[in-house]
């Protein structure tokens, strides 16, 4: 990488200027208050700012990798890789390459070099140009705003874009950007269709201006196509054999009876925000997505039939695509819609505008002159670019290899066109007399590589610019809590450090409301924040758990339902809606919190973070405050497997199970048992399953019980299997001399719990199943009484699985005479 | 083809006046003699009914979901609701005996009570199971009905479609289970869908059956030990030790209803084939009024349809020894289909209702209605028997003697093909000349003389131009006679 790219960043760091607030900047010096951190004051002093800038400047540009420097550690002042050349190739086009490099490499091979990278892929496909609508462009601008793209981007910078690549490869770059980054933060698990929104809007320079006015109806193109199977076709390059507009979609446009495809495609005006059902019948295949979503899939070659699907959908203009095959036969298609306010009918036109937008790339390049590729080659050699980025060029290699670049030490002799900025940093490297740096300084750098401060706000300083925070909605109704990313200060005394890395690997999204995504990093990237934030914001000094009870789980439970200060009223809990503002699900926080913060918080929210909604439910914080407190700390330690607050609603029109009070029996069809079955969810959300063809308990599991879909839609007769989690199949155990089992049937105890009579040769005994909270967790209990015969059994052992009886771990056999009981315990 | 002169007649009578539209006020329809009283039942309850049981006060109704719902003081005005048994698999049918509520699962007859007196059910017996099952969501039990000598007959379903688990044997069967339970005998064969189950005040058994693949058209059974019905799904079961049916062979795609009679072994003709989707399209249950509930009707044969959301009526005839009968419209407009009906203690009928899986007319999909008989007495034909060369009708009252002439009747008459198919339209479609009527005495009886009876054939008898005492015309005049046999 060239020098002159330094001088170019520092540029930039002077434009900002101080007190800019995110963006690539430095943050402004904070107040000698906000200097001191307690765990991190007494070992070091922190970096001044203007050290901490020229750090950032060389950790992003990696001087490094050409100039060595001993003390340069990897994980603090090495760059990323830059793209791969050949990638980068295929990805462009026009002049914009060159521009490119003008802009960020500088130097008078910026067009040598040009013409060198294209040459590395000059079999590329050309770029192609996209279809698309005004009104996916503007939802590609609100998703721009919603999502803060602004934070990092300057909207003007990337709208270079325009000139130098297609639709197609900004949507790949957005669908899957690791894929030509590897390890740049960029990946916020975008949709297709969230993705070509995007993509379209930041291509918008690219609009032809003959655009059409918008038609009411559909648009389609008719294809004729050997169809031949049950798969989509592809239909990419091919010629349409009728295209037209229609106002309804049905096989009409077709130009011939068997064998074709027909695509329609409109940009409908839904009227409200809701969840949409949308309807296609057809014989023989189709499918409809929305915004590039797929939402119905109704491939088959069969005779007509409806799929439906659901989307939830915002109030204006949506992409609509369906796409229809016929083989040969009968042939229809209809596609209907149903929501909040409408009911099931096909789209009326006047919903529906047929305008597509076409978005031209730049054109291709003319074949390199082959002697500006040689120069290009050997100016790449002479600026090492192979010390950043990957290239396939074999001719390259044969070329002799650059005279080393001098050390980072020996830069220091003024010679450096980045001074003055980069001195401070030049000491630090070079001859080791700068200050060493220590985690709360790396941490700090670190978190503005990545600009993390671009949107979120620590100890004071960095968050969302006015500008891009204005755009951000509050979808939930909770105010600021509702759409800002949340503060980082004092993260590491907040969260556990298996949550960080869990957030910041999945991208969790724990705040379903807020709009704005966390981009997901390398599990080593992650781990290495998590330790940083614990290391510097201090772990707690009395951070343990309350002990664990049942009674403290049933105080915790009643405390968080209706009757007690009614939790449920603004927090989902186990995925369930809340029965006010959807607030950020209670059954996760026993995993995301450290105990003495949520303790903190429970007691004193309003003072821990003024402005927020929590209200304050114990003012006094006396001592059973502090047991309400940890007792609901207790209930939450069960997770999803949380006993469900009273007053949690089911959601109307769900089959998901809810046990909130008496055990819900559901007799069904379970996936590699039998058709006889019974499954029991219970308020301790802790289930099992007997098999009643068989005589055997069979499954145990936790969290969500069933979705009874598969036995209560339509024609049902689905194979279930568990929601939830800690799924166990057991092996169940093996009766001595013959282990035929019938199942006689069963008794409902005063709870609610079946207990199965089984007859097994001449042995008759009774099977009684129920779940429990106690000391060890929620568990469950099983009582053997053996009414008839002697029941003699072996308990095989199971991974994963302990069996206890009278609080010892069960011995391998039991022996159980006629009027005898057993009960033994079932932890996993 | 001949077309029949009363043919001809009716089309010139029906020429509009030529001083344009007539008003006429409106005339009698079905819900002049028949109201549908909507049953109020909470919003959360998804009442999919498969068994309707009622008990003094109290009403016990078990779902398709599993689910037993009990109503407590269902003679006021706001019965009680609630969850009584839940876990069962798709129960179909739910009879009170012996104190004891049986319900058929899928996979079992089950006898259940609350022994405590909670209000909840609390022991639930297995009575008899062993009857496999693939796991295809179409293997649905029916029943149970329950015989003189107090065993229980239930009716098995095929299945449509994928087997998880494995083909099961006993498929499209009709089992015996003896009074003290414990196993089952498999009886009768060749069922496709036989969604009701239930024993004539005589003590016959007799089934209804759902059009489709080997049956032509729906149809009302008699159910009698080692008789195939025509199904060729499970007849490999004929060839197990407890078979009491003889296993029939290869059966035929294709032949005519009366050559698949006389050339497959025991195979039992209906003995009233219901029309498809001219009298609803899936019959269930069925009750015998006994009692005189619905008026003139008594003695007469009520059943509810799934499709249509209609119960029509039937009547039997027993002609050279065996049963055949006709079928007859009687009141439509219910909210769903309809799978059961049980004569509630005050004379009216409950139905219940569930379409789930395959739609039905009305606008919900589950539910409870009663059928109520207002009073009045429509003039309608109540009745059709055979006689030596045609029918005998019988009136709900007097007919006006003068009305009674050939061009008063329409007869239609068809076949079906017994074939792998689902369904069949009628096959040789012909129309009848009425030779000669004659009046009974009282007047309330016809007999029509058709030149040229057949046998194993549905006829549709129209008497649209008959009248009664006071000229009012019959409520429906019309019945499908299905002539097996003919008297000698």
């Amino acid at each position: 990488m060239h020098c002159s790219t330094l001088v170019a960043l520092l540029a930039l760091l002077s434009a900002c200027g101080n007190g800019n607030r995110g963006g690539v900047g430095p943050p402004p010096p904070p107040s000698s208050g906000d200097r001191v951190d307690a765990a991190a004051a007494d070992i070091l002093p922190r970096p001044t700012v203007e050290e901490l800038a020229a750090e950032l400047v060389v950790a992003r540009v990696g001087c490094v990798r050409c100039h060595e420097a001993p003390n340069a550690e990897a994980e603090h002042m090495l760059p990323l890789a830059g793209p791969d050349l050949g990638d980068a190739a295929r990805w462009h086009g026009g002049d914009g390459g060159a521009a490119f490099l003008r802009r960020h490499h500088g130097g008078e091979h910026a067009e040598d070099l040009a013409a060198w990278i294209v040459s590395l892929a000059a079999d590329a496909p050309a770029l192609q140009p996209a279809s698309t609508a005004d009104a996916i462009m503007a939802r590609g601008e609100q998703l721009f705003r919603e999502l803060a793209c602004g934070a990092c981007h300057a909207p003007g910078l990337l709208a270079g874009l325009s000139g130098r690549t297609d639709h197609a490869h900004v949507t790949a770059f957005l669908v899957d950007p690791s894929a030509h980054r590897p390890g740049v933060p960029h990946d916020f698990g975008l949709s297709v269709g969230e993705a070509e929104s995007l993509a379209a809007w930041l291509l918008r320079k690219q609009v032809r201006d003959d655009g059409e006015p918008a038609i009411r109806g559909f648009a389609y193109e008719c294809f004729e196509v050997n169809i031949a199977s049950e798969d989509p076709p592809d239909l990419e390059g091919l010629e349409p054999s009728g295209h037209g507009i229609v106002e309804v979609i049905d096989t009409e446009p077709k130009t011939r009876g068997n064998h074709f495809a027909l695509r329609f495609e409109s940009m409908i005006d839904v009227p409200s925000s809701g969840e949409w059902t949308f309807t296609v019948g057809s014989d023989d295949s189709s499918w409809l997505w929305i915004d590039g979503d797929l939402i119905v899939d109704n491939a088959g070659l069969a005779p007509h039939r409806r799929r439906k699907g659901k989307v939830r959908l915002d109030a204006g203009s949506h992409a609509l695509r369906v796409l229809y095959t016929e083989a040969g036969g009968h042939e229809s298609l209809e596609v209907l819609w149903q929501g909040p306010g409408v009911d099931e009918q096909p789209i009326p036109a006047e919903r529906a505008s047929a305008v597509t937008v076409v978005l031209a790339p730049p054109d291709p390049l003319p074949p390199s002159d082959p002697e500006a590729v040689a120069r290009g080659r050997a100016a790449a050699v002479e600026l090492r670019c192979t010390a950043c980025h990957a290239v396939a060029d074999p001719l390259l290699e044969r070329l002799p290899p650059p005279p080393p670049a001098r050390p980072w030490h020996q830069l220091g002799d003024g010679s450096c066109p980045a001074e003055p900025a980069a001195t401070a940093v030049l000491g630090i490297l070079g001859d080791g007399s700068g200050s060493p740096r220590d985690e709360a300084a790396r941490l700090d750098l670190a978190l503005r590589r990545d600009r993390c401060l671009s949107c979120h706000s620590r100890d004071g300083q960095g968050g969302l610019q006015p500008a891009v925070r204005r755009h951000l909605v509050d979808v939930a109704d909770l105010g600021e809590e509702g759409r800002m990313p949340p503060d980082l200060t004092k993260v590491g005394q907040r969260l556990r450090e298996e949550w960080i890395v869990k957030v910041l690997e999945e991208g969790h999204k724990v705040r379903p409301y807020v709009r704005v995504r966390m981009p997901r990093m390398s599990r080593e990237r992650a781990e290495r924040y998590a330790r940083w934030f614990a290391a510097v914001d201090g772990a707690p000094v009395t951070d343990e758990e309350p002990e664990f009870s049942a009674a403290a789980v049933e105080q915790g439970h009643a405390l968080g339902g209706v009757k007690g200060k009614n939790c449920i009223s603004c927090h989902m809990f186990a995925g369930q809606p809340s029965t006010g503002s959807q607030g950020m699900d209670l059954a996760i926080q026993h995993q995301r919190l450290r105990p003495a913060w949520f303790r903190e918080w429970l007691l004193r929210a309003a003072v821990v973070r003024p402005g927020t909604r929590m209200p304050l439910f114990w003012p006094s914080a006396s001592e059973a405050d502090r047991g309400e407190v940890d007792a609901i700390r207790t209930w939450l330690s069960l997770g999803a497997a949380s006993p469900l607050p009273e007053g949690i609603v089911p959601e109307k029109g769900s089959l998901t199970l809810l046990p909130t009070d008496r055990p819900i029996l559901h007799g069904a069809f379970l996936e590699g048992l039998s058709a006889r079955c019974i499954a029991v969810g219970t308020r301790e959300r802790t289930h099992f399953a007997y098999d009643v063809e068989n005589g055997r308990l069979a499954w145990i599991w936790r969290g969500d019980f069933l979705d009874a879909t598969g036995t209560w839609h339509g024609r049902a007769g689905k194979l279930l299997k568990p929601l939830g989690q800690d799924w166990l199949r057991l092996q169940d155990f093996v009766i001595d001399g013959g282990d035929e089992r019938v199942v006689l049937g069963h008794r409902i105890t005063a709870d609610g719990y079946p207990v199965f009579r089984v007859r097994a040769g001449d042995v008759e005994f009774e099977d009684g199943v129920h779940a429990r909270l106690s000391a060890a967790g929620s568990e469950i209990v099983r009582t053997l009484r053996c009414i008839k015969g002697t029941l003699s059994l072996e308990w095989p052992e199971q991974d994963g699985l302990r069996l206890f009886v009278a609080g010892e771990p069960a011995a391998p056999t039991s022996v159980i005479r006629a009027g005898e009981s057993l009960e033994v315990v079932y932890r996993w | 083809m001949v077309i029949g002169l009363s043919v001809l007649f009716g089309l010139l009578a029906q020429e509009p006046a030529p001083d344009g539209p007539k008003t006429t006020p409106p005339g009698p329809d079905e819900d002049t003699y028949v109201e549908i009283v909507d049953v109020d039942v909470p919003e959360h309850i998804v009442l999919e009914v498969g068994g309707i049981v009622e008990r003094g006060d109290e009403l016990f109704v078990c779902t398709r979901r599993g689910e037993v719902w009990r109503a407590v003081g269902i003679g006021g005005d706001s019965p009680q609701w609630s969850l009584w048994a839940q876990g069962l698999q798709e129960p179909l049918g739910l009879i009170d005996h012996e104190g004891w509520l049986w319900c058929s699962q899928r996979g079992e007859l089950s006898r259940m009570r609350d022994e405590d007196g909670d209000g909840r059910m609390d022991r639930l017996v297995t009575w008899a199971q062993g009857w496999p099952l693939s796991g295809n969501y179409h293997e649905y039990c029916f029943g149970p009905a329950l015989a003189p000598d107090g065993s229980f007959w239930l009716t098995l379903n095929k299945p449509f479609g994928g087997e998880p688990f494995g083909k099961a044997d006993w498929r499209g069967w009709a089992v015996r289970i003896p009074k003290e339970g414990g196993t089952f005998e498999p009886l009768c064969a060749g069922l496709r869908s036989p969604a009701g189950v239930g024993f004539s005040p005589d003590g016959e058994l007799f089934y209804t059956d759902n059009q489709g693949e080997w049956c032509a058209t729906s149809k009302f059974a008699l159910l009698e030990r080692g008789d195939f019905h025509g199904h060729p799904h499970g007849i490999e079961s004929c060839k197990l030790p407890a078979s009491a049916v003889e296993f029939p062979g290869e059966v035929k795609s294709g032949l005519r209803i009366a050559d698949a009679a006389s050339t497959i072994p025991n195979y039992r003709l209906p003995a009233i084939w219901i029309p498809w989707d001219k009298l609803g399209r899936s019959p269930a249950g069925f009750v015998w009024d006994t009692a005189g509930h619905f008026g003139p009707f008594r003695g007469q044969i009520f059943c509810g349809d799934q499709y249509s959301s209609e119960v029509f009526r039937m009547t039997l005839d027993k002609v050279g020894g065996r049963w055949q009968g006709a079928c007859y419209p009687f009141r439509r407009g219910l909210k769903c289909g309809i799978t059961r009906v049980l004569w509630s203690r005050d004379g009216s009928l409950w139905c219940g209702l569930t379409n789930r899986g395959w739609g039905s007319l009305g606008k919900s999909t589950h539910g409870l209605q009663r059928l109520v008989w207002r009073g009045p007495v429509p003039f309608e034909m109540s009745e059709v028997q055979a006689v030596a060369d045609g029918f005998r009708l019988r009136f709900t009252a007097a007919t006006d003697p003068e009305s009674v002439v050939p061009d008063a009747f329409e007869v239609l008459s068809w076949t079906y093909d017994h074939h792998a198919q689902y369904g069949c339209p009628p096959r040789d479609e012909r129309e009848h000349e009425v030779v000669s009527v004659a009046v009974s005495p009282d007047a309330r009886a016809v007999e029509i003389a058709l030149g040229d009876l057949e046998l194993a054939r549905v006829y549709e008898i129209r008497c649209g131009g008959v009248r009664g005492a006071g000229g009012e015309a019959p409520l429906h005049g019309l019945a499908w006679y299905t002539l097996n046999r003919a008297p000698q």
